[in-house]
């Protein structure tokens, strides 16, 4: 492919990048583990929940796997590794500051494509291990995925539409004047939702619902569970990064170099998907799925229709 | 360096519980609950997520073999603590987390090939009991009558006489067919609910038939031949008996009962934080704080669950028996209301008709045929939604003389 | 070097794994097998320079290919992933012909003359590709679009038993539509 690597950073960022994605993601674990915390009305404070991440990791890590009776281990494993390893590829793309590791001429359909890898993950762990609610819950993550993908692909589309091109850093240096957000907010909306569906994550996390006792990880454990979890949150941090290149300027902004504002519209994104989580019940699949295709799809090609319109008279 | 001995020594400090409850020893559980909170220990939603197995109360012959089950599914590290109603639980629980944290101790588990999650076992445990055909000694041919909530396969109902001959993966016998509510045909799966799922009425068994995620079948038990004497009526017990209990008392129980049910159900829902707020406050309402403290934020919470427009767009149109889920869930927030204006009144409960307060009583077969033609994710609503304390009929029978 | 490198491994993955598809016995492995397969290609595509085309190859298939297997297992007579099962029928002609065909095509490729190249890629092929399908021929695609769409439309609207006026009522009046298992609107 034509990497076109004009933008892209320093090899030695190819290494660097899971580490610091690691890193970031035990942030908002920590995040997330304060204000659950404050919910039950503990007292952990925040170094306490600072140390949850890591406690969780020792805990999985000494784990031991578990075996059911005609599982298909190959599918199951296969399953749980291709979430962090999707999540990690389409980091690839998104602008650490306003230069990403990769700069792909294609960056937004690659982007993508790495998502959706994301279906095929969670119904193989479903699948895998022979269990009835492990199984539904794979496949509630299947009628999830028909869902939300379209209003999803609408959304990216609209942002490469508005800036004429499918390359990640093109689309930032076209807000220089105008973020998309203020153009495009149903797209930007629709987007932020199929994220936080696309990563299970509440409310949408039916798929490894409380009502299936963990659905699709039911009957994981131990490093397994370490990678299903770990890759989930991955790609959470991931696909809400996303939002700001496409849609929120980059690392535009004053006063703070670039990464830095790219670390301050993410960390906003996702303090907001934390908060949100807390405030709604799960979606249940049979009322998302048509609010999703009567309602948010036509949404969204309206908002592809008037964003071509808008560049259409502007190329006049 | 032992790397492992310090992985467990730091994993053992944030173990996550399992809770087996025991039908009738409900206090036990919620004082378990309130443990577990008060150490931030998390609540697992299935044997495979968990370190801790906690039974709360004395189980019966059948939880107790359950309970075993779900012991040998947990993956080591783990550890069990039994609680009974005289246990000093923080006690308990520390012993637990100094097990978990015992490298000799757990690496002799992972060695021990019956204390391992040995294959054979679990093949055991897996077993599908079967409700149509009855099979204890045929299809997978173990005498296993239930089997934990999360474990599951496929069973057939009929005709094991023309898979003679074919091997069967694992010992599993296939799905049959059956026609579908569309007029397709579709597998029908025989899969127990219970008795080990999160938010799930203690000793409950639900043998359904699963066409996709369509109960199409359903068939209910308790295990040990049902609860006991429910915790939540031991004042209005006591008035019976001649006791001088308090409306407030009363009331006070009811009011406890009801915030339970609603988190149970908020839980299922999956609406964590006014679960967690309503479980808070139950046991703030348990431990006897006054009305002044309990009364504000609770009826705050009734207000954010009625007027909650997400719970009311998904909890719409999803029968239950004779009325809905919602109905049910108003009916709850009703009761609860009631039971707040309640709390301190100091008649003598046995003057004044607290039947307001009372919840749903449901039989085993009625909870049964509510669940019939519902999703998987319905069906969980609805039994949350009930929560019920079943009762046998000859319970029933007695509880009503006690009016 | 890297690129030769590149593709022997897909080559071999993509064959192998599409071998696969017929000598396992389960339908859901087969079913990733023949993802496998296609991955493959799609990284092909990708050596040969066409970025989009191969990405977009990679993203189709992976949401064709879980919608098949969701739909494979459903009608199938056993849920494979349990009973072992063949995947072929008529196994002799079967084999003859998809190896017969796979040779025949090799023959071809390795003997065809191929044209050197002259000149060098466009540098905006994304672009230049979206010119070729929708340029000349926007009239085309946008029939061929609608008559997707519309046939899309014509397969559900015949394949329902139901309709507007089963849903709301003889007069369409019903404020909420009347479904055996409700959704989220209406």
């Amino acid at each position: 492919m034509d990497t076109g690597d004009r933008m892209a950073l320093p090899l030695w960022w190819v290494p660097l990048l899971p580490v610091l994605l690691i890193v970031v993601t035990a942030g908002v674990v920590a995040v997330d583990e304060a204000a659950a915390a404050r919910a039950r009305g503990a007292r952990e404070g925040l170094l306490g929940s600072a140390v949850v991440p890591l406690r969780e990791g020792a805990r999985l890590l000494v784990g031991q796997r578990r075996r059911t009776v005609a599982a298909d281990s190959v599918l199951w494993r296969i399953g749980g590794a291709t979430l962090p390893v999707a999540a990690l590829l389409a980091a690839a793309v998104v602008p650490l500051g306003s230069r990403p590791v990769a700069d792909l001429t294609d960056g937004v359909v690659w982007f993508n494509a790495m998502e959706v890898l994301a279906w095929a993950a969670v119904w193989m762990v479903g699948w895998g291990a022979n269990s009835a609610l492990s199984l539904v819950g794979g496949y509630r993550f299947v009628a999830q995925g028909l869902a939300y993908e379209l209003p999803h692909m609408f959304a990216l589309i609209t942002a490469a539409l508005a800036a004429g091109s499918l390359r990640v850093t093109d689309i930032v240096a076209a807000q220089q004047d105008l973020w998309f957000v203020v153009i495009m907010p149903v797209a930007f909306v629709a987007y932020l939702v199929s994220a936080v569906a696309m990563a299970f994550w509440g409310p949408f996390d039916a798929a490894v619902g409380r009502d299936l006792a963990g659905g699709a990880a039911a009957e994981l454990s131990g490093v397994d569970r370490l990678v299903f979890a770990g890759g989930r949150w991955l790609l959470l941090v991931v696909a809400v990064a996303m939002a700001v290149p496409l849609f929120l300027g980059g690392g535009a902004g004053p006063w703070l170099p670039a990464w830095g504002w790219v670390a301050v519209k993410a960390g906003a994104l996702l303090t907001s998907v934390l908060w949100l989580r807390r405030r709604f019940p799960t979606v249940r699949m049979d009322r998302f799925t048509e609010v999703s295709w009567v309602v948010l799809v036509p949404l969204t090609v309206a908002q592809a229709l008037v964003v071509a319109l808008v560049v259409l008279g502007r190329g006049m | 360096m032992d790397l492992t001995g310090w992985l467990l020594r730091v994993a053992a400090r944030r173990p996550h519980a399992l809770v087996v409850a025991v039908p009738g020893e409900t206090g036990l559980r919620l004082a378990v609950e309130m443990e577990l909170g008060r150490r931030g220990w998390p609540v697992a939603d299935s044997p495979a997520g968990a370190d801790l197995l906690v039974v709360a109360g004395t189980p019966g012959p059948e939880l107790a073999a359950v309970a075993e089950t779900v012991w040998a599914q947990l993956p080591a590290p783990r550890a069990r603590v039994d609680v009974a109603g005289d246990s000093d639980l923080s006690r308990a629980f520390d012993a637990g987390e100094r097990e978990l944290a015992d490298a000799a101790l757990q690496r002799h588990v992972v060695a021990t090939p019956e204390a391992a999650l040995p294959h054979a076992a679990v093949t055991d445990h897996r077993a599908v009991h079967d409700i149509a055909a009855a099979p204890e000694s045929g299809g997978a041919g173990h005498g296993m009558a239930m089997e934990p909530g999360m474990a599951g396969g496929h069973g057939m109902h009929s005709g094991h006489g023309g898979m003679e001959g074919m091997e069967m993966p694992g010992g599993v016998p296939m799905a049959d067919l059956g026609e579908d509510r569309d007029g397709l045909r579709l597998d029908a799966l025989h899969v127990a609910l219970g008795p080990v799922l999160p938010d799930w009425p203690a000793g409950l068994v639900l043998r359904v038939v699963l066409q996709g995620d369509v109960v199409v079948d359903a068939e209910a038990e308790v295990l040990d031949g049902g609860a006991g004497p429910s915790f939540w009526a031991e004042p209005r017990r006591r008035a019976g008996a001649g006791e001088p209990v308090s409306v407030g008392d009363v009331a006070r129980r009811a009011a406890a009962r009801h915030l339970d049910g609603l988190a149970r159900f908020l839980g299922v829902a999956a609406w964590t934080d006014p679960a967690d707020r309503a479980r808070r406050w139950r046991d703030a309402v348990l431990a006897g704080e006054p009305t002044g403290q309990v009364g504000a934020p609770v009826r705050d919470l009734i207000t954010r669950v009625e007027r909650s427009r997400t719970l009311r767009w998904l909890i719409r149109g999803v029968p239950a028996g004779e009325c809905e889920v919602a109905g049910l869930l108003a009916a709850r927030l009703a009761a609860l209301r009631a039971a707040l204006a309640l709390l301190d009144d100091p008649r003598p409960a046995t003057d004044v008709d607290l039947r307001a307060l009372d919840d749903a009583v449901i039989t085993p077969a009625g909870l049964a045929a509510a669940l019939v033609g519902a999703e998987l994710a319905a069906a969980r609503l609805v039994v949350a939604a009930l929560d019920p304390h079943l009762r046998t009929p000859v319970e029933e029978a007695r509880s009503h003389g006690h009016r | 070097m890297l690129a030769d490198v590149s593709f022997w491994v897909l080559g071999i993955v993509a064959v192998l794994s599409g071998f696969a598809v017929f000598r396992l016995n389960s339908m859901a492995r087969v079913t990733f097998a023949l993802l496998a397969s296609f991955l493959a290609v799609a990284g092909l595509v990708v050596l040969l320079g066409l970025g989009y085309l191969g990405v977009v190859t990679a993203l189709m298939m992976v949401i064709e290919m879980v919608v098949m297997a969701v739909f494979m297992i459903m009608y199938m007579m056993n849920p494979a992933g349990l009973m072992p099962m063949s995947m072929y029928h008529n196994k002799a002609g079967s084999m003859a012909i998809s190896v017969g065909t796979f040779a025949v095509l090799a023959v071809g490729i390795l003997l065809t003359d191929w044209p050197v190249r002259r000149g060098v890629p466009a540098p905006a092929q994304t672009y230049q590709l979206g010119l070729a399908l929708m340029g000349g021929q926007m009239l085309t695609m946008m029939t061929l679009g609608v008559t997707l769409f519309a046939t899309i439309v014509a397969t559900v609207v015949l394949s329902t038993g139901r309709g507007r006026y089963d849903r709301y009522g003889d007069d369409l009046a019903a404020p909420r539509a009347d479904d055996p298992a409700g959704g989220g609107v209406g």
